[in-house]
């Protein structure tokens, strides 16, 4: 059986999802191809005419994009981003952002949920990024999300999974697509996030300032294939160290 | 006046698409949303700008 | 190796033997068993196509050692982990579960054990359900316990020290019905401070009174999850709608209940397969409801008045042991209940792994505590006890007990062993 990630009925080949903000547009094409990636995230501004380049003509058109509602601070002002990004041809994905504080970037969950439920309701594949609290990830599942994308650690902190056993709880209770989101520094925490059961890795800080973008996004890659191998291949046992001196609990047992 | 990406300019009773072409933005490559509403592609060439209105000219960037 | 299940009565008219025969013979005499009756509420999701999904067609010796030690050393279990516990690969590592089972069981519920006593208030049931000395062709004494009785009952239970009950009766709603049930859990409510309930699957709006009334916990058993197997057992009555039982918990759910029950009889058809069933019924309802409590019992079948020779066939205590074990690895957080079928030596054993829910002074009868409790404080011997309880005021066992300690004697016994013995930490909400 082919292991394909199914996000919004689309089937996937990838499990990585390249962000692709804080480097340069002729990057862009090197990091998706060495990334393998297809799928990619986008931000929604306002045009800037200093800028005469179009970031639409540096991703590959087998691309499928993920525009993002970043800058939206409420749900209202997300569900705004979302309608203007589908006018400009971002297609039906969304990843629904919504941070009230400038200083940590933190998402707001409650405002995600509303936000979701509106988008969903339209027709958007809504991929929520969120806060990896359990109770927010059931209701963004009842609200019609199509992938839920808990941070692994503060945005662009590249600081790792700090969040891993609350992302753990999310995998194992919640029927959705896991695909974790924002702090992934390394290649090798995105291979662990993988073994645990997430369905893909969303990352862009740890490419953009790695040394070597293609090289990096490469890396990533291979680490994110290795990890779904090892998720599907199932762990192996873990030898416990040394011997247990507990007395034997089943010698009661008469047949 | 009209506020466009923030900054007043004196553009009353203009095209819309003629005051955005004129600040150097390339056709298809933005939106536009003329006071939160979403403006029809169709209608940037008929679209009559007036003082108090909010354009915005929004496009794609790099983003995570 | 099968039970033989069917006994004839001699005090059944030649028409109703007939009747019978008909019934037990002819497949087509019999409804549809997996068609809802016209006042049956039906509940429409896909919680049993799940079930089916993740539990039918298992190949149980496909499993090997090193799936059980995976299983084992995984922090959580997923459903195939779980299957290789249940599986027969995992018996010669019933020792290492155990400890892991413990481990978890005390991560949960500490050192805690929970003691409660079931009261059957009345025996007389509408289903024939061949293997169960309530079923309506078995010759017994019926009893229904008027309000005065069950009061009488009631207190000297809650006398004894008890907290928390569970009131039973037989599957018959035109002799115990909803009102009848409400008025004893209202009694109940008096004298316990918690009240579950494990009477005939009825509809949300009879589990919202039920619940009004004071009850707060449902227990029903779906038997066997084989819905083939099922029909071949339940032959009449409600009972015999296969998917009306099956969604029972979500109904009670729905109509407020704190908490629900699950359980398969173990020993009427392949264990394993009803284990994982079970245990998956639970799993997926927590999954669409996480805010209720849920609990797992285990009961093999047990001989009934007028066949003693009922038995689990292979279910043997450890493969019992087995199942609780897996239960317990793979759904922490459940209440996993040991009822009075088992033995005191099983009891006493397992409540140091995995039981958090042991029944004590337990009579199955109706209308007898007074009786029994007396006898067993005199130490009666068994026989002089069983002589004793042939008052035709009572009426007979649902099945026949294996422990038949005291509140006391088993507060006692758990105390001994270790445990300690919860007798309530319930707030009514």
């Amino acid at each position: 059986m082919e292991d394909k990630l199914i996000l919004g009925g689309r089937e996937f080949n990838s499990r990585f999802i390249l962000g692709s903000g804080k480097y340069n547009l002729d990057l862009i094409k090197a990091a998706v191809e060495n990334a393998g990636a297809e799928i990619i995230t986008l931000a929604v501004r306002r045009a800037n005419t200093k800028d005469s380049e179009n970031i639409m003509d540096f991703i590959p058109k087998n691309v499928t994009l993920l525009p993002n509602t970043s800058g939206a601070r409420d749900a209202k002002e997300a569900v705004r981003i979302a309608h203007l990004s589908r006018e400009l041809g971002g297609g039906d994905f969304v990843k629904v952002e919504i941070m009230k504080d400038s200083k940590y970037l933190l998402p707001d969950n409650v405002e995600t949920i509303k936000a979701t439920e509106i988008l969903a309701k339209e027709g958007f594949v809504v991929l929520p990024y969120m806060y990896p609290d359990l109770y927010s990830a059931r209701d963004l599942a009842n609200a019609g999300a199509a992938a839920i994308m808990p941070l692994a650690a503060p945005i662009g902190s590249n600081k790792g999974l700090t969040t891993k056993d609350f992302i753990q709880i999310i995998i194992d209770e919640v029927d959705l697509p896991v695909i974790v989101d924002a702090g992934i520094g390394k290649p090798s925490e995105a291979c662990a996030a993988m073994e645990m059961g997430a369905a893909a890795i969303m990352c862009n800080t740890a490419i953009a300032t790695a040394k070597d973008i293609p090289v990096m996004a490469n890396a990533f890659k291979l680490a994110i294939e290795a990890g779904r191998k090892a998720y599907l291949a199932g762990l192996g046992r873990v030898l416990a160290r040394g011997s247990e001196s507990m007395d034997p609990l089943t010698g009661f047992l008469r047949n | 006046m009209v506020k466009v990406n923030g900054v007043n300019m004196d553009v009353d009773e203009q095209i819309a698409f003629d005051v955005v072409s004129s600040l150097g933005f390339k056709e298809n490559t933005y939106v536009l949303e003329l006071n939160e509403e979403i403006l029809k592609k169709d209608s940037y060439k008929s679209t009559i700008l007036h003082s108090g209105d909010v354009l915005e000219v929004v496009s794609f960037m790099g983003g995570g | 190796m099968e039970n033989s299940f069917l006994i004839d009565s001699d005090k059944l008219s030649a028409a109703a033997l007939k009747r019978k025969h008909e019934i037990e013979n002819d497949k087509s005499v019999r409804i549809n068993h997996m068609e809802f009756l016209p006042n049956m509420d039906k509940l429409d999701n896909d919680i049993y196509d799940k079930l089916v999904a993740a539990s039918t067609g298992v190949d149980w010796n496909s499993y090997t050692k090193d799936d059980v030690l995976r299983a084992l050393r995984s922090e959580t279990l997923t459903i195939d982990d779980f299957k290789a516990l249940l599986s027969p690969a995992a018996k010669p590592y019933i020792e290492e579960m155990a400890k892991r089972a413990k481990i978890e069981t005390s991560k949960h519920f500490g050192n805690t054990v929970y003691l409660f006593t079931p009261l059957y208030i009345a025996n007389y049931c509408d289903n024939y359900c061949v293997y169960c000395g309530f079923n309506c062709y078995n010759d017994i004494k019926r009893k229904k316990m008027n309000f005065e009785e069950i009061r009488h009952e009631m207190e000297i239970i809650s006398k004894s020290g008890i907290e928390e009950i569970l009131i039973l009766t037989g599957e018959s709603p035109v002799y115990s019905d909803i009102k009848y049930i409400g008025e004893a859990c209202k009694m109940a409510r008096e004298y316990f401070k918690n009240v579950g309930l494990e009477i005939y699957p009825c509809n949300i709006k009879d589990y919202k009174y039920l619940h009004e009334c004071g009850a707060d916990y449902v227990t029903v058993f779906q038997e066997t999850y084989n819905s083939d197997k099922y029909e071949t057992l339940h032959l009449l009555g409600n009972k015999r709608i296969f998917p009306y039982r099956f969604q029972a918990q979500e109904r009670a759910i729905l109509g407020g209940m704190r908490g629900v029950a699950f359980s398969a009889l173990l020993g009427l058809t392949n264990f394993r397969d009803d284990a994982l069933a079970s245990a998956l019924h639970l799993y997926f309802l927590a999954r669409k409801y996480p805010q209720v409590e849920y609990s797992l019992s285990c009961p093999r079948l047990r001989p009934i008045v007028n066949n003693d020779k009922i038995n689990p066939l292979d279910v043997h205590e450890t493969e019992l042991c087995q199942i609780l074990c897996a239960y317990r690895i793979f759904l922490p957080y459940v209440g996993i209940t040991v009822s009075s079928r088992e033995e005191k030596h099983f009891r006493d054993g397992i409540a140091k792994i995995c039981a958090t829910k042991i029944s004590a002074g337990v009579s199955t009868g109706i209308g007898d505590h007074e009786e029994k409790y007396e006898a067993y404080d005199s130490n009666m011997d068994k026989e002089s006890l069983t002589k004793e309880l042939e008052n035709d005021e009572c009426g007979d066992e649902q099945f026949d007990i294996a422990d038949k300690r005291s509140f006391d004697q088993m507060y006692k016994d758990m105390s001994d062993e270790g445990l300690q013995p919860v007798l309530n930490d319930y707030v009514y909400v």
